[in-house]
């Protein structure tokens, strides 16, 4: 299985009361997603919205992981997208990565892992 | 031919552009065009969804004329990403289904008759109606893949377990990407052109057609029924002929099996046969990804062009070549 890894430090606004993690997988493709904090899991579906994660100076220098995986389900495409985003309430921060299956209909893994900096 | 070698430069820099976001699938290319010319094995075109960019094979490229036999095909809705296109998003409105579905296409063909024509083509197809996700794969689907992620979150993850759930998650996430159940509406056409000698000069407009197809869509079992008119250029004038006819297909797992009959009005055509009808039956066996195993028999409309020949029997192996993936992660 095909895994593609994100490391990327969020910094978000030290007085925000809370953030907020959003997750797609998009490309009409269809996955599940588990978000952990602290080695917990703290969400998952197959869409994430709008999830509060804590408060900017509860989440300092805190990691969060959002582990995935996500097969082919669209004839059109083998190819997988997925979208974070991160909203502290003033400002909002995107990432995104994409990856191929190994072939039609198999599964493929993403591991990003996201440092949080109140600033 | 300054034409035709533009159109083939213009393909490879459309490839080498796209390439950063999706990769070219060699496999046989379903068309349009080929209900023109009467080429494939069967007439009724079941509802797919074409892959981004998609040709058949580049072995009978031949030289100062038409390649020989060959086809392109691409959906250019999915020549980028979608990264806010959930699976589940703005689902079955008819405009998303129109842009997600729709796929232009060239082909090639050089007749065996004993006019021995160049033929080259264009066609297109999208869907007003895509059917509907099957729930419980959905959630079969997503059991599975929640005990892939758990399982790799252990310190000592078992690889034959992780092994075993991705299968079965293969599965269903393929019986959920090709079996959409339901109603089904596809428009397709096609406009094709004669090039006698192999001379662009020469060319010459010989049909088109523009029809619907309905199919409703069980797990197992496609119904589906089609009205088509198809124009034909007849000595500089347009003559039709009226097809009206159904298709019973039986897909398992990597097996599919399809029944047609379509009658055929084309008095306007043919002197000697006002009616005329066809009916055949088709195999196809998937063999791998990109190889298939292809039966087909059957007995062909009575042509007013090919008047000798209304067999249809194909026996046909389709091999596609490899491909590499592509990943990548981007922070902004």
């Amino acid at each position: 299985m095909n895994t593609v890894t994100l490391n990327e430090t969020v910094q978000v606004s030290a007085d925000a009361s809370q953030v907020e993690l959003s997750v797609v997988v998009g490309n009409r493709q269809y996955g599940t997603i588990l978000v952990v904090i602290d080695g917990n899991v703290v969400t998952q579906g197959s869409i994430i919205t709008d999830y509060v994660l804590g408060s900017a100076s509860d989440l300092n220098g805190k990691q969060v992981i959002v582990r995935s995986v996500v097969n082919d389900v669209n004839t059109a495409t083998n190819m997988t997208t997925m979208k974070y985003t991160f909203d502290d309430g003033t400002n909002t921060k995107n990432f995104k990565a994409t990856g191929e299956v190994e072939e039609d209909f198999a599964m493929i893994g993403y591991v990003a892992t996201f440092t949080i900096s109140a600033s | 031919m300054k034409k035709l070698v533009l159109l083939i430069a213009f393909c490879g820099i459309f490839i080498m552009d796209t390439k950063a976001q999706t990769t070219l699938k060699m496999e046989p290319v379903t068309t349009p065009i080929y209900t023109l010319w009467g080429t494939d094995p069967s007439t009724i075109d079941r509802p797919s969804t074409p892959s981004a960019l998609t040709t058949s094979l580049l072995s009978n490229l031949t030289q100062g004329g038409l390649p020989n036999n060959y086809a392109m095909s691409v959906a250019p809705y999915w020549l980028q990403p979608r990264y806010d296109l959930s699976f589940e998003k703005d689902y079955g409105k008819v405009w998303n289904n129109i842009r997600e579905t729709f796929s232009a296409s060239v082909a090639t063909n050089h007749t065996t008759d004993s006019n021995a024509l160049s033929q080259g083509g264009l066609g297109f197809k999208f869907q007003l109606l895509q059917g509907k996700a099957n729930t419980k794969l959905m959630d079969s689907l997503s059991a599975y893949q929640t005990k892939v992620l758990q399982e790799s979150m252990k310190a000592a993850p078992d690889q034959a377990k992780i092994t075993s759930y991705q299968t079965a998650a293969k599965n269903f996430a393929q019986q959920l990407a090709e079996r959409r159940l339901g109603s089904i509406v596809q428009i397709s056409g096609a406009i094709s052109a004669d090039f006698a000698q192999n001379q662009f000069t020469n060319g010459k407009f010989n049909a088109f057609g523009i029809w619907p197809t309905y199919t409703f869509r069980t797990p197992y079992l496609d119904f589906t029924a089609i009205g088509r008119v198809i124009g034909y250029n007849m000595n500089d004038k347009i003559e039709t002929a009226t097809d009206i006819g159904g298709q019973l297909g039986l897909t398992y797992e990597r097996l599919n099996i399809s029944a047609e009959y379509v009658y055929r009005l084309q008095s306007n055509l043919s002197t000697t046969d006002e009616t005329t009808n066809r009916y055949s039956v088709m195999i196809e066996y998937k063999l791998t990804d990109n190889a298939y195993l292809q039966y087909a028999f059957g007995k062909n409309f009575v042509s007013p062009f090919t008047p000798q020949t209304n067999l249809i029997t194909l026996f046909g192996f389709n091999l596609g070549i490899g491909t590499s993936q592509q990943l990548s992660g981007v922070g902004s």
